[in-house]
C-alpha cells in the first residue's frame, strides 16, 4: 500500500507530496501516522489533488 | 562518511519513522550488557561474561506543538497520550545519508516510558528522554 506524506516532517526519508510504501514504514504504527497528519492513504482522491 | 573524527551535529533520528533530526539537540545510544559474574576458585580477580542486552535510547528534545512536528508525533495531536506509554521504532545514524560501514544505522524498539516537558521562563522548551530499548539493538550498514 501506498501513503502520501501530507505533513512537513520527512517520513521515511519522504518530503511532503512524495509517495511512502507500506515497506518504508516497516516497524513502524502507520495508523498513528495517518491519525497525526503525517502521511493519508495515496487513493486515486489524493492523487488527483496533485 | 567521516574520515576522521568529525562534528556530531549531523546525526539523523528518525521516531515512528518521523525524520525529527531538527528538533534534537542530542541523542545517546547507550547499549549495555547485564555484567554476570562468573568469578570462580583460581582467579585472582573478579571475572564476567554478558549477559541479556539491558540499551536505552536518550534524547534531548527542543519543543514544537505545530502540526506534524515533534511533540505532535511523539504526543499525539488529540486527546490521548500518542506514542507515550507504547513502543516505538527509533532510527539514529551518525549521518543523514545511506547506511554504510561508516554510517551505521541502529535500530531499537523503544518503549516510551516518559515524555517530561520542560518549560522555564527565558529558557527553550525542552523535553530530555531516556526511553528503554525491547530486545536488542540492530546495527545495520547497508
Amino acid at each position: 500500500m501506498e501513503y502520501k506524506v501530507i505533513g512537513d516532517s520527512l517520513i521515511a526519508g519522504h518530503g511532503k507530496g512524495e509517495i511512502v510504501t507500506t515497506d518504508e514504514l516497516q516497524g513502524s504504527n502507520v495508523e498513528y501516522l495517518v491519525e497525526n497528519g503525517h502521511i493519508e492513504p495515496a487513493t486515486k482522491k489524493a492523487k488527483d489533488k496533485e | 562518511m567521516a574520515s576522521g573524527v568529525f562534528l556530531g551535529n549531523g546525526a539523523k533520528v528518525t521516531v515512528n519513522s518521523v525524520d525529527l533530526s531538527a528538533y534534537v539537540s542530542s541523542v545517546t545510544i547507550n547499549q549495555e550488557f547485564d555484567q554476570l559474574e562468573v568469578t570462580a576458585m583460581g582467579n585472582s580477580g573478579h571475572t564476567y561474561i554478558a549477559g541479556l542486552e539491558n540499551s536505552s535510547i536518550s534524547i534531548d528534545f527542543n519543543a514544537d506543538f505545530a502540526t506534524s512536528k515533534v511533540n505532535q508525533t511523539i504526543n499525539g495531536s488529540g486527546a490521548t497520550n500518542g506514542l507515550v506509554g507504547a513502543t516505538t521504532q527509533v532510527v539514529i545514524q551518525p549521518f543523514n545519508a545511506a547506511a554504510s560501514a561508516d554510517n551505521p544505522k541502529y535500530t531499537a524498539t523503544c518503549l516510551v516510558t516518559q515524555w517530561p516537558q520542560v518549560f522555564n521562563v527565558g529558557e527553550l522548551a525542552t523535553v530530555s528522554v531516556t526511553w528503554p530499548v525491547n530486545g536488542a539493538i540492530v546495527k545495520t550498514i547497508s
